[in-house]
């Protein structure tokens, strides 16, 4: 077919209807596709924005939790630092130390502290205590209670010993562990109060196992005290012992300084230090 | 009898004939209708993504602000941790107390303690017995007792009127000192 041919078929409706093709080929391939490639775009952008809603209304679905998790957090560190002294907090914690030891009926002979130590490794700055003390059965309920009320004071060294008829000794050395002064040194340390309900630990052992130095009794038995001699008076018999280059009379009951007479025989006296019996013959 | 001499192509057509040029234009019309139909209904969701999109980028500001302020809160909370642990190091283990006491409330019979000692999680007891007998008496009820007793000096005093001695105590295998 030639273009004549073709001309001669071409009537204004055979144009309009190629123009009218046209038209809607270059709609789809021009505006439509565009469109649609943008709709697509824009829901992906779209499904991206809510995973990260979702992943954020989550995150922030969290903080009730948290907050809550700091309270706790807070109050917990709150709790543990008021129970921790900071350096400028010394004079209290002596003066603490002192007026337990008056509840426990403890003498405390020697405190004292040497200055603020730190070192790399460390969790904080140290003091270190030592205490002598002299008490009853209530010198390690003290100790115990000062452990228990002072939570930080690290004992070290702990040593017991018969101080007298009655008392013990105790040598005491330990690190109290002090507050940094950083973050929650808005804490200020609570003096501890003793715990009525709660009551004082009580020591389980009877204080009659600890016994004298054996030096003493070594030396008793080594000739320091001599029986001199027993005389019967009126059914109850008296020893004559001498002792430290005094001599003094004694029945049975009496006491020979830290040493009881319990029982005086023809030739023979006994002494007791605490459960530690003694037997002095005549002549010895 | 009328007759049509016009040759066939020029003849006007029936009413009844189908003209194909107009139904191609018109199919050709629908479809141009539609696409622009099509166009505007893609246009329509584009301005309603880009509303949506919009929205979005108003709000997402606002949720990252509360999600910072929940990040900032767990980078808090992990200071705090740090903050408790760290004071929880400071406290001491109880017990060596109770470990002095439990080394004396087993001494039976003739044995006494002289002094005890409590350092370096070990109680060291010196003291003296009646005899050597009465010692090791000591030493067996210690170690029943499920205590580790290391004997590092023992001996007869005075021709033998007393024995002289020094334990070494550990605790209970498994025994670790803690706060109660």
């Amino acid at each position: 077919m030639s273009w004549e041919d073709l001309k001669e078929k071409l009537s204004l409706g055979i144009i309009i209807c190629i123009a009218l093709y046209l038209l809607a080929g270059v709609v789809v391939v021009g505006f439509f596709f565009p469109a649609r490639d943008q709709v697509a775009k824009l829901q992906s952008e779209l499904d991206q924005a809510k995973v990260q809603e979702t992943m954020l209304n989550t995150t922030i679905a969290q903080l009730p939790n948290l907050e809550a998790q700091k309270g706790q957090l807070t109050g917990s560190i709150q709790v543990v630092a008021e129970q921790i002294p900071t350096q400028y907090d010394l004079p209290q914690v002596l003066e603490f130390l002192r007026a337990t030891a008056l509840r426990f009926d403890v003498d405390v002979e020697k405190l004292s502290h040497e200055p603020v130590s730190r070192d790399g490794n460390s969790q904080g700055p140290w003091v270190t205590v030592t205490m002598l003390l002299l008490g009853d059965e209530g010198l390690l309920s003290y100790i115990y209670e000062v452990q228990r009320l002072l939570p930080s004071f690290h004992v070290e060294g702990l040593t017991i010993a018969r101080a007298g008829r009655t008392q013990f000794g105790a040598e005491l050395e330990g690190k109290l562990y002090l507050r940094d002064l950083g973050q929650d040194l808005f804490y200020a340390w609570q003096v501890p109060a003793p715990d009525d309900e709660l009551g004082p630990w009580v020591p389980a052992f009877s204080r009659d196992v600890v016994g004298w130095p054996a030096a003493v009794i070594q030396a008793m038995a080594n000739g320091s005290v001599q029986l001199v001699g027993v005389v019967e008076r009126e059914g109850q018999r008296i020893a004559l012992v001498a002792a430290d280059g005094q001599r003094q009379w004694l029945s049975q009951g009496d006491w020979l300084g830290d040493a009881q007479v319990v029982q005086v025989e023809p030739k023979a006296v006994t002494l007791a230090l605490g459960t530690t019996k003694l037997k002095l013959q005549m002549g010895e | 009898m009328r007759i049509n001499l016009l040759p066939p192509d020029e003849r006007p057509l029936k009413a009844s004939a189908i003209r194909w040029e107009f139904v191609v234009g018109a199919v050709g019309l629908c479809l141009l209708a539609l696409t622009i139909g099509l166009y505007f209904s893609e246009q329509a969701k584009v301005k309603h993504l880009d509303f949506q999109l919009d929205q979005w980028e108003k709000y997402q500001p606002v949720l990252q602000r509360q999600a910072q302020v929940v990040n900032d809160l767990r980078v808090e909370l992990r200071n705090l941790e740090g903050q408790k642990s760290k004071l929880e190091g400071l406290m001491a283990p109880l017990g060596q107390v109770q470990q002095i006491d439990e080394a004396l409330a087993l001494i039976k019979g003739e044995v006494w303690a002289e002094t005890a000692t409590w350092t370096g999680n070990r109680v060291r007891l010196s003291g003296y017995a009646a005899n050597m007998t009465e010692l090791t008496s000591f030493v067996n009820i210690l170690e029943a007792a499920g205590l580790k007793v290391n004997i590092t000096a023992a001996r007869p005093e005075d021709a033998g009127s007393f024995t002289t001695f020094t334990l070494e105590i550990e605790g209970r295998a498994g025994d670790e000192l803690g706060r109660s």
